[in-house]
């Protein structure tokens, strides 16, 4: 009963974001204040519904309760409750949800803390993100819905992912939808601009702080995933350059764009249109990375459970919402005034570089993530982009932007002093060649790789110029009024730059990773550190077994620490690796198990990485500089506000002209084809449903020997009259022991023959495995040299045929059979075979 | 021409030349590291690069796993049961890889074999990569238009069962 009310929760809250998103902003067209005044009830009621729709879905993953099949796909008796918790946003439905429920916490915040905006703007905002919500909504209610039933429910349900069962899974994927969602707020306000057309700029002001908070977590989101992806998935790297990653990385540059024009635009009317654009696009590049991670359009190494459906409804969400807000823009961007003249020396022009380069990252990272699927477009053939063509053209990119970073600050608005900048420069890199140069030279003998000179000098060269604008501050500002929290803000986050950039290429340079074969009492040495593998133990936990490893290692000489890496084994069989590392604040020591060789010799992964923790300290730094910024006293929402410099700017028609306007819309319309041809292209070559072009053909001729008596050999003449099911398996095939307990148990029910098809095995191999496991099988017949499966197109194991009793191949399923498969798919088929349908 | 179209016409073209060199960057650091995918199939049919990195794909062929007994190198013949590849590869494989299970292996040919430099498997939710599946199932139309070619000179048409 509980699921059903979540459900209806979902709906309500679907007519409340209806109400958010319609009249107040009629309201505010028709000058209306009761019509405006329905968006805060609205909101508040709408996060109460989702709240408690994502309530009672938690607490029908705390209750074990399988009827629900998202619960029973996702968790089991064995789960800790923390992670069964975590496992709510574990898979699509629930993490739709977490995003639906932070979209409301926004909303809900948005409206409590801004009580002060203009009515009609405030409306506007409010319906805005309202709209936002009804497409969520129904993209949920219609296609993921989490509180689908499963009935009967089974005893026990399945597993979670064994790669999000870490404390990372509970605290990453919500502060990173924080971040992504965030966005949507500064998007809200730009379009709210766009529509009401004569607001005077302090919108940008009022949308300021909510950017940098979002622009703040959505940096912590990717820093815990960077050092999840470390710790978790014991590839030992931080950051691949994979497309979810990419996901998420493409926001947060065109993000931090975002703050630094709306900094610009806030402070002297300049560039409005641009910050308006900026808005939409980091919110856009948001919804994409949401398509990306969950269309399933590019193969990725995270690789969620992904549904082209669900594609189709993104594909339509986003056109809608990028599209209109585009077409706004191409339709009102010049009512947006221009702003104060600037010379090209000066803050502003700095600033609008950086823009520039930051905005042309997004593009490139844009470009190389979606190139498999152009390649598919234009027949290309099967391409993926290699992570050095992200990493060559990020350096080149960011390269001028982190030479003009110490710069910004000392440069002035409207007009900057030439040689002011020089001189600083020159100061900044000064310091940094020699503090560096003494450094290296006390650390490191002989001639250190480019990659650490240039990481060490970049870092000092950042954070000189940082010092050096605080030290300034600090004698000219008058007391008390040194470090306003956005300065402050600003330079945290610089600092927050400055160690990341050391972090980033010492320890790129510098990390040493050895994967050795040891055995037991063995040593591996790097540098000063001497590993001695010990040998391993079994222990267990709540829901695995594990192969613990125990490593001893040596500083010169002397004991140091000991660890203990795992290579565990979960009750579904999955296999994870768990590594163990001695943190340190210069250096740590990683170790992973690779796999048991013989003897009791294992493949370790060794790596000592020198100062990998300063680039997650950076990324910190410069979460903590986001809110600082936000924080600042400026942005409270006072209307009598010093704003003087952004409300009397004049209006600039030529700031944006006619083709500027267009562009956008035109570039997002070609992506827009680009993801439906991958969706159509998707289905069409979509692997779980294979289209057999056997499939309503019939079968090929047979005559297989039985597994239990070679000398008898079954034919499909044999078996014509009857429907029946041929179950390809092997005692060889991984997939094959997932699937055997579903037929086990499943076999019975079916009322059909289950044939096994014993293929490329050894038949005393597979007697053992059935003898092992349980034999489901009417009976077994084996095709050793896989002749006869070539007819069949059996590619691998396991593979399901259903066949009717004229012997027409009805229905082929590809891998493991689930319950849920069996269930919707093959009963009702199998139902109507039995009544003589097709 | 006056100042202000002046300055516009430098501004114009400094944008000019930076997306010029941006484009040509973009472009040279795309063809360096582009990967393609191939079938064994494909590399027999001399499709794949002689001398260039690429991806094989396919399945991990049973009982083809040998592992050296004093490094980490392994030896295995990835196969789209058509087809053949043995490959060699130095380090530890992920733990999803398995025998009959399927494989993508980035590296280069060298001779008659392949040198893998980095291997990803898995098996769980997808069951095989799309871009693996694809090639299967290239190579086995290709297989089977062989076959029926044979059958055909032959003169003999033992249609299967149809």
């Amino acid at each position: 009963m509980l699921p059903e009310l979540g459900q209806i929760a979902l709906i309500l809250a679907l007519l409340m974001s209806i109400l958010q998103g319609v009249l107040p902003l009629v309201g505010a067209w028709r000058k209306s204040p009761a019509l405006m005044a329905v968006g805060r009830p609205a909101a508040v009621g709408q996060f109460l519904f989702v709240a408690l729709a994502f309530g009672i879905l938690a607490y029908a993953f705390l209750t074990f309760n399988f009827s629900v099949e998202y619960v029973a796909n996702n968790s089991n008796l064995a789960l800790p409750w923390y992670y069964r918790f975590a496992a709510v946003w574990g898979a699509h439905e629930g993490s739709m949800l977490l995003w639906m429920l932070i979209l409301n916490v926004w909303t809900l915040s948005l409206a409590i803390f801004s009580p002060r905006l203009p009515e009609d703007f405030g409306a506007r905002v409010l319906g805005v993100l309202g709209l936002l919500s009804v497409g969520f909504l129904l993209f949920i209610l219609l296609t993921s819905n989490p509180f689908g039933r499963l009935l009967p429910a089974p005893a026990d349900g399945a597993d979670l992912n064994p790669v999000l069962q870490d404390p990372g899974m509970t605290f990453h994927p919500p502060v990173l939808y924080m971040g992504y969602v965030g966005f949507s707020v500064a998007f809200a306000f730009s379009i709210a601009a766009l529509l009401g057309g004569g607001v005077d700029k302090q919108w940008v002001r009022w949308a300021r702080p909510w950017t940098n908070l979002a622009w703040g977590f959505l940096t912590l989101g990717i820093v815990a995933g960077s050092w999840w992806a470390y710790a978790e998935l014991g590839w030992g790297g931080w950051w691949f350059w994979d497309p979810v990653e990419n996901a998420s990385f493409m926001p947060w540059l065109v993000g931090t764009a975002l703050i630094h024009s709306q900094a610009i635009t806030e402070k002297r009317g300049t560039l409005p249109a641009w910050t308006v654009l900026l808005s939409i696009f980091a919110f856009s590049l948001s919804l994409l990375g949401t398509f990306l991670v969950r269309s399933g359009v590019l193969t990725s190494v995270h690789s969620f459970a992904s549904d082209p459906r669900r594609g189709v409804f993104i594909l339509i969400y986003l056109g809608i919402v990028i599209g209109s807000s585009l077409l706004l823009y191409a339709l009102r961007a010049p009512k947006v005034a221009g702003g104060k003249p600037f010379a090209p020396l000066s803050r502003e022009t700095l600033l609008l570089i950086v823009n520039l380069l930051l905005t042309t990252s997004a593009a490139m990272v844009l470009l190389g993530t979606l190139f498999p699927l152009i390649g598919d477009a234009f027949g290309w053939g099967r391409i993926s982009v290699g992570p050095p063509y992200f990493g060559t053209l990020f350096i080149l990119l960011m390269a001028p932007a982190i030479v003009l970073m110490p710069l910004g600050p000392f440069a002035r608005w409207g007009r900057a002093g030439g040689r002011l900048l020089v001189k600083v420069f020159v100061q900044a890199a000064i310091v940094a060649v020699l503090l560096g140069g003494i450094l290296f030279a006390a650390e490191y003998s002989g001639v250190p790789p480019w990659r650490a000179i240039l990481g060490g000098l970049a870092s000092i060269y950042v954070i000189y110029g940082v010092v050096a604008y605080a030290i300034r501050r600090w004698r000219e500002a008058p007391a008390g009024n040194r470090y306003p929290a956005e300065m402050l803000g600003m330079l945290i986050a610089h600092l927050g730059v400055g160690i990341f950039l050391a972090g980033v290429l010492l320890t790129t340079a510098l990390s040493v990773e050895h994967d050795v074969r040891l055995a037991p009492g063995q040593t591996e040495t790097i540098g000063a550190f001497a590993f001695r593998f010990k040998g391993i133990k079994h222990t267990e936990g709540p829901n695995w077994k594990a192969d613990q490893g125990t490593v001893e290692v040596l500083e010169n000489g002397k004991p140091l620490t000991v660890l203990h890496p795992q290579k565990r084994t979960y009750e579904r069989g999955q296999v994870q690796t768990e590594s163990d590392i001695d943190a340190g604040p210069l250096r740590d020591l990683y170790v992973a198990m690779g796999e048991p060789l013989d003897n009791g010799a294992w493949a370790l992964r060794i790596y000592v990485k020198p100062f990998i923790r300063w680039l997650w300290g950076g990324g910190v730094l410069m979460m903590l500089g986001g809110f600082v910024a936000a924080s600042d006293r400026r942005f409270r929402l006072k209307r009598n506000a010093s704003g003087s410099a952004a409300t009397t700017a004049t209006l600039d028609p030529a700031s944006v002209r006619g083709m500027n306007r267009i562009l956008p819309l035109l570039g997002f319309a070609l992506l827009v084809g680009l993801f439906g041809f991958g969706i159509w292209w998707n289905t069409l070559h979509d692997q779980r449903e294979v289209p057999s072009p056997l499939i309503g053909k019939p079968a090929p001729a047979y005559n297989l020997p039985l597994l239990d008596d070679p000398s008898t050999t079954v034919s499909k003449h044999e078996m014509l009259g009857q429907p029946y099911l041929i179950n390809v398996f092997a005692s060889w095939c991984f997939a094959c022991g997932e699937e055997h307990p579903v037929l086990m148990q499943e076999a019975q029910q079916l009322g059909i023959p289950l044939v096994g098809y014993d293929y490329k095995d050894q038949p005393s191999d597979a007697k053992a495995w059935l003898d092992k496991h349980g034999n489901p099988y009417s009976m077994v017949v084996t095709d050793q040299s896989g002749d006869t499966a070539i007819n069949f197109g059996i590619y691998g194991a396991p593979e399901t045929f259903l066949i009717d009793a004229n012997g027409v191949i009805r229905y082929k399923h590809i891998g493991p059979l689930t319950p849920n498969v069996i269930k919707t798919v093959l009963e009702p088929k199998i139902a109507k075979l039995k009544r003589g349908e097709r | 021409m006056n100042p202000k179209r002046k300055r516009r016409l430098i501004i114009t073209l400094l944008v000019i030349a930076a997306a010029a060199v941006a484009i040509s960057l973009t472009v040279f650091a795309l063809q360096q590291n582009m990967n393609y995918l191939y079938s064994p199939t494909e590399v027999d049919a001399g499709k794949a690069p002689a001398h260039h990195q690429f991806r094989l794909g396919g399945v991990v062929k049973e009982h083809s796993v040998v592992r050296d007994g004093n490094s980490l190198k392994v030896d295995f013949v990835v196969t789209d049961r058509f087809h053949d590849m043995p490959v060699v590869y130095t380090g530890i494989l992920p733990d999803l890889f398995r025998e009959g299970q399927s494989v993508i292996v980035t590296g280069h040919m060298d001779g008659n074999h392949f040198v893998g430099t980095e291997v990803l498997a898995k098996h769980d939710e997808t069951y095989m990569p799309r871009e693996v599946a694809d090639a299967i199932r290239k190579a086995q139309a290709a297989g089977r238009a062989k076959a029926s070619h044979m059958k055909d000179a032959h003169g003999s048409t033992p249609k299967g069962g149809s």
